[in-house]
């Protein structure tokens, strides 16, 4: 079976967001992640292989350090890996870097495509569906279990207040919720032998692309940072009184009763 | 019967590569196992835990040993490494084999949001770095300048911890009284970074190391008093390796030396009964043992008691190594095993001097409801209780 | 006739000159300090050469610590057979002269004329002594009894055991109560008893010195997490010994120093302070083979008990193999270190905890008693020679002491087993003699 399994590097959970002198998002110094839910893909796509034999294929998109999220995946057990690095990169949207994902997919045999469901930094939850639609091929989102037989697919996926089971052909696009699987802490051994597995790096160039056939669709226009949180308040009183006074302040000054 | 597992000599070189050169000098003799404080509890992880077997494992290079409750189980209490008849450096072992999965970047789950937060704020309590120096308004603490003599380093929980704040105020209010010159620098600082170090992610750790070592050599430190012994362990031991070479004690060291001066004298009286808990970077890691007892016992009215495991055969309070962040279920915490020993001992006062054993035994004293018989101190804390009639 | 020489203030023996080629000889006499097995095999072996040989012993009776054991590996032989052999050739031989509770005082010369300051300590027993034991009946001090390892008592007037040699009876002065008391020096037929009997001091005269002052047991408290000494039923190996042994503090029965019961479940601990940087970093050799011998006084007493042996490594060398086999699936042999030793407080029941390497289990046993294997520390690491020797670093007398003339032999120089010691005592004799001669 030939898996692939889409990932993106992303800011640790903790890191503190900053914006330089532009009002960009400032990345010096920060600590970078596999996105926690592509992690959830690459263990399921691992398992698959586990079961069906043949291999994962690890493709991502990023700067320079993007190599260090591919060769984590390859320690869990992936087997190869595809990294598009590109100053273009830094200026793209949402549809720009599906086009090119989708470029860099279509070189690559595949029966499956898993990916995290969202990327915690920009939260877009967009690229894989995008993706599908580029290879014109079906896509299932928030999937929380997956049963494959032969080149039939039943996955569940979570919605509002419950869950679907939606049953389709491959190839497909499935997207990791948590609660898919457990991703497994690798052994030392794997860690070596990822050293050793194929890792390839190439250039939107390398792709058949050219900047002017990426000109975004969306541009944003600023960031800004959160309001600072706010002390909180203790209501004093007996418990009916505390209530009452909560009620009030909740309808009255939050506004959202 | 068991799968048949290969030895690998390359696997057993990079865990020696990372840090464990002593790894081949033990001869398997089994002593580390046996007088390990996991033998002292039940459960999953006291079965599990097996520091020789840890050892072999690593020696031949056998997968096994990175399973993540065994590797990261180890609380790095030292009580293995001060009686193994070849002085393996067993801890360095544990912190290098941790290092070939983590440096790799696998931290277990519950360990990610700390580094996460060293790295991005400088301290592993989630703390906003521009808050670092807060605890100190209104307390008019002297900045460290060149005419200074020692730098004061305050361990972060210290800095973030509501409870543990305390503890910062008691030794500045000290250090004052015995007329110690002395500044701080704490809102530039990091964090020392010891515990990270023995969690295998050396690569933050030097990070802070050099950050720290930068800021220090800048501002001319040459002596550094600390309030908690895993930063006096990581600026005495560990930060040589990076070029920090500073005169590091820890705050008893000072004032107990001040006292016998008698710089510090205790006017007040504590009519109690009173044990020690000696944690293990201060007794078994650094080997300072009669500073504390000497201020405790200087206090007009305190009955002291020792504990059955005191000095070097303390019992670890579990926090060290990482563990103060690990969820262990109640009756597994050998830090609870503490509390019974002071309750026995019929003690009124359970003193230590280390804020990871603060928040370890406090928590045990809560879980197993004796607060209402013992009290769990810092040193500090005590002292200043008593310095006034 | 016992041949221990009653002295006056100075003795001085016949002066042999022997000249060879411009060196001389001074004395043909030797002097051996110690009279355990390897001070007596060098003192019969040299004299029966021919030589003069002067024997020193600090205790008031010959034979050392073979004296304090049961038996010894690997025929089981019980020690006062060999040591009495030794004492009849001391008896018949003119040529041997020994001087009990007597010490080096100093050495000054070189080989071939040595002049040795000796101090006898008095006995405050004299050469009337029958050894009728009257005294002992009717003295009313007592004092702890180190032939047992203090596991029982002794009167302050006293035989130091039941085969001692010189067959004498000798007083402690510090705890008898004096003149004031006088019981023993009424009591005596003999007149055998002065209680102001004087130290005195002497010289010797001899052409070499052979040291064989042996070796003490490893202080077992030092091993803070074994108890020794805060549990009553943990014994070190010596001590085992003692209460196996017919004329020792029970009788001859293994049984639990708290309670007196039977011990049914016994513990032996490898290793205990040895092979071990932090106390002594050598392998004693011999603790192995003494306890799998410990085993069978064990087994011989209740077939039935459960004995186990905890160990890093069995250490039957040589021939001894055969004795580990024949031994070794009788009892538990199980590979682990011990680490810590508790006590059950309300039986005194002691608990192992150790991990059984080869199936993974790890264990608290509950036993009996536990008998730490304790290894040897030569004398020498305590009180030196008073003469420029070379040591090693644990204090053993190195092979070359670096002082020609002067020589060590048996268990001062490396841990050994009653048999090598003896070997090794009959080859510094002949280097003594040498020494004397100079062809």
């Amino acid at each position: 079976m030939n898996i692939i399994v889409c990932i993106k590097q992303t800011f640790d959970t903790e890191a503190k967001i900053v914006l330089d002198g532009n009002g960009k998002i400032d990345p010096n110094g920060v600590n970078l992640i596999i996105n926690p839910y592509d992690e959830y893909a690459i263990e399921e796509g691992i398992r698959l292989k586990e079961k069906f034999g043949g291999d994962v294929t690890i493709v991502t998109m990023g700067g320079p350090r993007a190599q260090e999220a591919v060769r984590t995946a390859l320690a869990m057990g992936a087997d190869k890996g595809v990294v598009v690095n590109d100053p273009i990169l830094e200026g793209t949207d949402e549809w720009a870097n599906a086009e090119i994902l989708a470029k860099a997919v279509a070189q690559l045999p595949y029966d499956i495509i898993l990916s995290g469901r969202i990327a915690i930094d920009d939260g877009a939850s967009q690229i894989s569906v995008r993706l599908a639609e580029a290879l014109n091929i079906p896509s299932v989102t928030s999937v929380l279990k997956l049963e494959v037989a032969g080149t039939q697919v039943t996955a569940t996926r979570e919605i509002d207040g419950g869950t679907e089971t939606i049953e389709v052909a491959l190839p497909a696009v499935f997207t990791a919720q948590k609660g898919l699987n457990e991703p497994r802490y690798p052994s030392v051994a794997g860690i070596m032998k990822a050293k050793k597995k194929p890792l390839k790096s190439m250039a939107v160039a390398d792709l058949g692309l050219a900047a002017g056939d990426l000109a975004s669709k969306m541009s944003v226009q600023k960031y800004t940072l959160p309001t600072a949180r706010q002390a909180g308040q203790k209501i004093p009183g007996d418990a009916p009184q505390a209530a009452k006074e909560l009620a009030r302040l909740l309808h009255e000054e939050a506004k959202v009763l | 019967m068991e799968e048949i597992k290969s030895v690998s000599l390359e696997m057993k070189d990079y865990i020696v590569s990372s840090g464990a050169e002593t790894l081949s000098w033990c001869m398997q003799c089994g002593l580390c196992t046996n007088l390990c404080p996991w033998r002292l509890v039940p459960g999953e992880v006291s079965e599990a835990f097996n520091i020789r077997k840890m050892q072999r494992l690593g020696q031949l290079g056998l997968e096994g040993f990175e399973d993540e409750e065994i590797l990261f189980a180890c609380a790095t209490c030292g009580m293995c490494q001060s009686n193994c008849p070849r002085k393996v450096e067993i801890i360095n072992n544990v912190r290098s084999m941790r290092n070939t999965t983590v440096g790799a970047g696998f931290l277990p789950a519950h360990l990610r949001p700390i580094a996460g937060s060293i790295h991005a704020n400088g301290n592993p309590w989630s703390g906003e770095k521009e808050k670092r120096a807060e605890w100190q308004e209104g307390l008019d603490i002297p900045a460290f300048s060149e005419d200074t003599e020692y730098l004061l380093y305050v361990c972060c929980t210290s800095c973030y911890d509501t409870r543990s704040k305390k503890i910062a105020k008691s030794i500045v209010s000290l250090l004052k009284e015995a007329g110690v010159s002395f500044g701080v620098l704490t809102a530039e600082e990091n964090c020392c970074g010891e515990t990270i170090r023995k969690l295998g992610d050396e690569e933050l750790f030097q990070k802070l190391a050099e950050s720290n070592i930068k800021l220090f050599n800048s501002k001319g430190v040459k002596k550094i008093i600390t309030t908690s012994p895993h930063c006096l362990y990581a600026f005495k031991k560990d930060y040589p390796d990076y070029g920090g070479e500073y005169e590091v004690v820890h705050y008893s060291e000072v004032l107990s030396k001040l006292m016998k001066e008698g710089k510090l004298t205790f006017k007040g009286e504590v009519g109690k009964k009173v044990t020690f808990h000696d944690p293990c970077y201060l007794g078994r890691h650094n080997e300072v043992y009669d500073a504390p007892r000497e201020l405790i016992q200087a206090i007009p009215g305190v009955e002291f008691v020792e504990l059955e495991r005191n000095k070097s055969k303390s019992l670890c309070c579990a926090g060290g190594g990482g563990r103060v962040w690990a969820e262990v279920p109640m009756g597994q915490r050998f830090g609870e095993l503490r509390i019974t020993d002071a309750v026995e001992k019929q003690a009124d006062v359970l003193v230590t001097a280390c804020p990871y054993c603060i928040l370890m035994l406090d928590d045990a004293c809560a879980g197993l409801e004796k607060n209402d018989v013992l009290e769990v101190m810092e040193m500090s804390e005590l002292l200043c209780s008593a310095s006034k009639p | 006739m016992v041949r221990e020489t009653g002295l006056t203030s100075s003795a001085f023996v016949e002066i042999l000159l022997a000249y060879k080629g411009g060196k001389r000889m001074a004395y043909k006499s030797i002097l051996v300090v110690g009279g355990g097995i390897s001070g007596l095999t060098a003192a019969v072996e040299a004299s029966e050469a021919g030589s003069e040989v002067y024997l020193v012993e600090e205790k008031s009776y010959l034979g050392g610590r073979v004296a304090q054991m049961n038996q010894y590996f690997p025929k089981l032989c019980p020690p006062n057979c060999g040591l009495e052999i030794n004492f009849r050739r001391i008896k018949q031989n003119p040529r041997i002269k020994f001087f009990t509770l007597s010490e080096i005082e100093s050495i000054e010369g070189e080989e071939g004329d040595f002049t040795v300051t000796v101090t006898a300590k008095p006995r405050y027993v004299n050469q009337n002594c029958t050894a009728c034991g009257k005294c002992t009946e009717v003295c009313p001090a007592e004092r702890s009894n180190e032939f047992n390892y203090g596991m029982d008592k002794t009167k302050a007037i006293y035989r130091a055991h039941a085969f001692a040699f010189p067959m004498k009876y000798v007083l402690d002065r510090e705890a008898c109560l004096g003149a004031e008391c006088g019981k023993c020096v009424s009591v005596c037929e003999y007149g055998a008893i002065e209680l102001d009997m004087e130290p005195k001091s002497f010289k010797l005269n001899v052409g070499s010195i052979v040291w064989a002052t042996g070796w003490e047991p490893y202080d077992a408290t030092k091993i803070s997490y074994y108890g020794y000494g805060r549990h009553q039923n943990v014994l070190t190996n010596v001590m085992l010994e003692r209460m196996a042994a017919h004329n020792g503090p029970t009788g001859g029965k293994i049984v639990r120093p708290s309670d007196g019961k039977e011990v049914k479940t016994i513990a032996f601990v490898q290793c205990a302070g040895s092979r071990d940087e932090n106390h002594l970093a050598y392998c004693s050799g011999i603790c192995c083979m003494a306890s799998l011998k410990q085993a069978t006084y064990v087994l011989k007493q209740a077939p039935d008990a459960k004995v186990s042996m905890f160990y890093i490594d069995v250490r039957a060398m040589g021939k001894y193999e055969d004795f580990y086999n024949n031994v070794k699936d009788k009892i538990n042999l199980i590979k682990g270190k011990v680490g810590e030793i508790s006590e059950d407080a309300e039986t005194k029941d002691l608990i192992v905890q150790v991990e059984n390497q080869e199936t993974g289990e790890i264990m608290r046993e509950r036993v009996d008693m536990v008998v730490l294997a304790t290894g040897m520390v030569p004398s020498t690491a305590g009180s030196k020679v008073p003469a420029g020797i070379v040591y090693d670093e644990d204090g053993f007398i190195a092979s070359e002491t670096g002082k020609p003339g002067i020589y060590g032999a048996g268990s001062v120089k490396k841990p050994l087993d009653v048999a090598s010691s003896a070997k090794d005592a009959t080859a510094a004799a002949l280097k003594a003699l040498q020494s004397t001669v100079r062809r």
